[in-house]
């Protein structure tokens, strides 16, 4: 016990060291630097931490009895940390066990008033929540140890209240809430949004979910999102950890003023746009933040409420709204390549096993076509039985839904699902890991019975059973870019890896950034559509990479990566000579039945 | 102010997948219903107006049975206030259609009327000139922005006189503008004019059928096709595949003009070097 107790007056005593140093630093360096409104900003941040957030000696304001009931509880605070250590060191504190009990709970009632009676004059009911736990959790640790202990502890929790209450540190409560409430569902279904409900999406912190304003509470500003963030790594004005401390901030003005602050004031459409919605922000951040729902958040109501948002975009989202399709192509213009495959259309009487969705790409785009091909070829060769939807196919909605246009992605997906339930679909192979993952997770919602498969699963699975003979090499030095939506979204790089494994003769590099830390290539998020404004392109950070590997052949399993990196690599003033590969289209080769593509 | 915009529903043909050669190869799915993009234009410049100018009402005018309702309903989200059908039957010639319009147009007491230039599927482009023939009121063509003072003042309108030449025009009102793509970019329709203007009624205006015989008639239509391709029978004295790309190309004769390569700010450069070169641009080093 008394080593804990050392262990923690050390850690408490260097977090006032440090907290002090910082706070002390920033102050000379407003002084420093001369600027008299720097100062008061340090000056008013220091105040404010002292007695409260977002709080400032303002009698009119409540300011001065929340003041009053600060020390209050401080000085029971002190009493009861100096109980507890005399306590600790003669048994003779024992024996007023019952007196300290007494003590322990008219102390948490005081609290939990003052937390309720400060935190509801706010309105902000949130804030309350996590000191409410923290009771909670002291009281029960009364019954568990001696009441000394318990003392100890509960001090140090409050402490800690106190402490993250006031300012300090108002991250570190509202992480362990947040990461107690982080999104447990797949990572890429998107949330849902009933386009009869109003206001669509956010341009006011009060219209986001509260997940996303505690979101803005948690965040520890440690800048791994922006570490890992393909946009401002090149060189966009977004970043992810901006985005959340700009909630913050609007947050506490808005708890401050009382009025919701602006987000679109705060957020310039030019942060918004430039993400390409990999995840990598989410996927890296130690505390569950969600990034990206505040972005499609801000998306939405662009899009859906002010019809602002940037005019290269509306030629794709007219195409799906007309034609079905992003490439604008018609949906009677399907399945063309496809007129001397003989595919089987499915109806409601004939019920195989799998459905193959190709997606708009691989209908359209000619290199994607010939991976389309391959895949059927190696269905074909595995004698799976499949059948396809040929002209009635539709785009899966994804380009929509990231870019915020709800209700064109509503009413396709709502087609899909309504017509792949009708004919009793029971499992779909998509070639597209866009279309993939908009089926698998965001389908449900609108009742899809169906499950979605990729097609790398399923020769996976296929190589598992051994219905598939790899014996063609491929001698080329290779390696392999993970798709965001495969790899770290859906953790499906192992397929492809394993693809990669039993093809002979492939001498495999694997990329700096690989499987779910895998860097986007600059084709998701509706980016595809969307002009790359300023900086460096996503891709040809990317497309660095994989030139610096020395490589021959870079396999992917995404139609938009090698669009977007091919491009990169053969547009700029010397051209690279590597070439893009599916991982589909190597299998093909390998076992022998690819088609001259 | 009241504006009238005259909206056409399309066929828009996209593709030809059909098998039937008497029908150009087109099936019913190769077509898509939509309104005519020249139309989106013309409602566009009329908002820009409504934008500007107080008490402006903008009225969506349309001939016809319903057949793109969708899209005439997302025509009226992006901001008209009103939608009037004149019911008619099939088969009008554009002599007929104008007449009816204008009647319309007279009765909703218009100030300004647009439409859009030509139609995507029969691309005549006679509606707005007829109309202003039988309203014996100015016309302009081809608009691709427009400024209005205010009621009753003239209007001054840019327009598009092709070749790349631009003419701004001073028209007085009430007048007849037809719009061409180009100028603006048609706004965004927002959900909640979506969800407003879902039920919203289409307003059914009685107008009597043209009596007299159309002045204008067109006796036949060509449908566009690619211009006949003299074969030049191929030099046996190149290798097979030149042969073929010389087939396909027409004649092995290298086309005039250069390919720019390079990375995109080296394709500028080029580019911007060859415009100064030929004097369509003043020299870039003069002005900096």
């Amino acid at each position: 016990m008394l080593e804990n107790i050392i262990f923690f007056d050390t850690f408490v005593a260097i977090a006032a060291v440090t907290f002090i140093t910082v706070k002390s630093f920033q102050f000379s360096r407003a002084i420093k630097l001369g600027r008299e409104e720097r100062l008061d900003g340090t000056m008013r941040s220091v105040i404010r931490c002292l007695v409260g957030r977002g709080r400032t000696f303002n009698k009119n304001d409540g300011g001065l009895w929340y003041m009053v009931l600060m020390a209050a509880g401080g000085v029971y605070v002190m009493a009861e940390l100096a109980l507890a250590i005399i306590g600790l060191h003669s048994p003779f504190w024992e024996t007023f066990s019952l007196f300290a009990s007494m003590v322990i709970l008219a102390g948490t009632f005081y609290f939990i008033a003052f937390s309720v009676l400060m935190k509801i004059r706010r309105g902000f009911w949130m804030d309350m929540l996590p000191i409410f736990a923290l009771f909670l959790l002291a009281l029960s640790r009364i019954y568990r140890h001696s009441y000394h202990e318990a003392i100890y502890e509960k001090h140090l929790f409050y402490y800690f209240a106190v402490l993250f209450a006031a300012g300090a540190f108002p991250h570190g409560l509202a992480s362990m809430v947040n990461i107690y409430y982080k999104n447990r569902g797949p990572m890429g279904k998107t949330r849902s949004l009933s386009l009869t409900s109003d206001p669509l999406g956010a341009a006011t912190v009060d219209e986001l979910s509260w997940k996303s304003i505690l979101d803005g509470q948690a965040c520890a500003n440690c800048g791994r999102c922006q570490n890992h963030c393909p946009a401002s790594l090149s060189g966009k004005r977004l970043s992810p950890r901006k985005i959340v401390q700009k909630v913050l901030r609007q947050t506490r003005t808005t708890l401050k003023e009382s009025t919701p602050q602006s987000l679109h004031e705060a957020i310039s459409q030019e942060e918004i746009w430039a993400c390409s919605m990999c995840m990598a922000c989410v996927k890296n951040c130690p505390l569950y933040i969600g990034h990206v729902n505040i972005i499609l958040d801000l998306r939405r109501r662009r899009v859906l409420q002010d019809g602002n948002f940037p005019a290269e975009t509306y030629t794709m989202l007219r195409n799906l709204e007309l034609f079905g399709d992003v490439q604008g192509a018609g949906p009677s213009n399907r399945q063309q390549w496809a007129l001397d495959l003989s595919l089987q259309q499915v109806t409601g009487k004939t019920k195989p096993e799998f459905l193959l969705w190709f997606g708009c790409a691989p209908e359209y785009i000619p290199h994607s076509q010939t991976t389309a091909r391959n895949m059927v070829r190696i269905l074909e060769t595995a004698k799976i039985p499949f059948a396809v939807l040929g002209r009635e196919e539709q785009c899966c909605g994804d380009p929509a839904r990231r870019l915020g246009e709800e209700d064109i992605f509503q009413n396709i997906a709502r087609e899909n699902v309504d017509r792949l339930n009708a004919l009793g679909v029971g499992k779909i192979i998509a070639i597209c890991p866009h279309c993939f993952n908009t089926m698998k997770h965001d389908y449900q919602d609108l009742g899809a019975t169906f499950q979605v498969v990729h097609a790398t699963e399923v020769i996976e699975q296929l190589i598992d059973e051994g219905r598939l003979d790899f014996k063609y090499p491929i001698d080329k030095k290779t390696t392999l870019h993970d798709p965001c939506y495969l790899g770290r979204v859906n953790n499906l790089s192992g397929c492809v890896r394993k693809i990669i494994d039993v093809i002979p003769g492939i001498d495999f590099t694997e990329l700096p950034r690989n499987r779910t830390d895998s860097f986007c290539c600059g084709g998701g998020g509706a980016q595809m559509w969307l002009h790359e404004t300023p900086g460096n392109r996503m891709s040809s950070l990317r497309g660095k990479e994989i030139l610096a590997t020395d490589c021959q052949l870079t396999a992917t399993a995404c139609p938009y990566c090698p669009s977007m990196l091919e491009a990169e690599m053969k547009g700029g003033d010397s051209p690279a000579e590597v070439k893009f590969m599916d991982v589909i289209d190597m299998a093909a080769y390998s076992i022998g039945c690819d088609c001259q593509g | 102010m009241r504006i009238v915009v005259c909206i056409k529903q399309i066929h828009h043909v996209f593709g030809r997948t059909g098998r039937d050669e008497t029908s150009h190869y087109i099936t019913d799915n190769d077509r898509v219903r939509c309104i005519n993009p020249f139309d989106i234009a013309a409602l566009e410049l009329a908002l820009g107006v409504k934008d500007m100018q107080r008490d402006t009402e903008v009225i969506l005018l349309f001939l016809g049975s319903l057949s793109a309702e969708k899209d005439l309903r997302r025509c009226l989200s992006m901001g008209a206030d009103e939608i009037c059908q004149i019911e008619t039957g099939d088969n009008l010639d554009g002599w007929s259609k104008s007449l009816l319009l204008a009647e319309a147009v007279k009765k909703l007491k218009a100030d300004l009327v647009f439409c859009g230039e030509k139609s995507m599927d029969s691309g005549s482009g006679q509606i707005g000139p007829f109309m202003a023939a039988h309203l014996e009121l100015p016309f302009v063509a081809r608009v691709t922005d427009i400024a209005v003072a205010g009621t009753g003042l003239p209007i001054k309108v840019e327009r598009n006189c092709g070749a790349g030449k631009r003419e701004i025009v001073e028209c007085g009102l009430p007048a007849i503008v037809s719009a061409t793509i180009g100028g603006k970019i048609p706004r965004y329709p927002s959900m909640a004019n979506k969800r407003c203007n879902s039920q919203m009624s289409i307003q059914k205006l009685a107008v009597g059928q043209p009596s007299t015989d159309s002045k204008v008639i067109s006796v036949r239509v060509f449908p566009a096709r690619p211009r006949p391709k003299r074969v030049v029978p191929p030099d046996s004295s190149l290798h097979a595949s030149q042969r073929i790309e010389q087939l396909l190309r027409g004649s092995n004769v290298e086309k005039k003009g250069e390919m720019v390569t390079g990375s995109p700010d080296r394709q500028v450069e080029r580019i911007l070097a060859f415009l100064v070169e030929k004097e369509f641009l003043p020299s870039l080093e003069k002005e900096t």
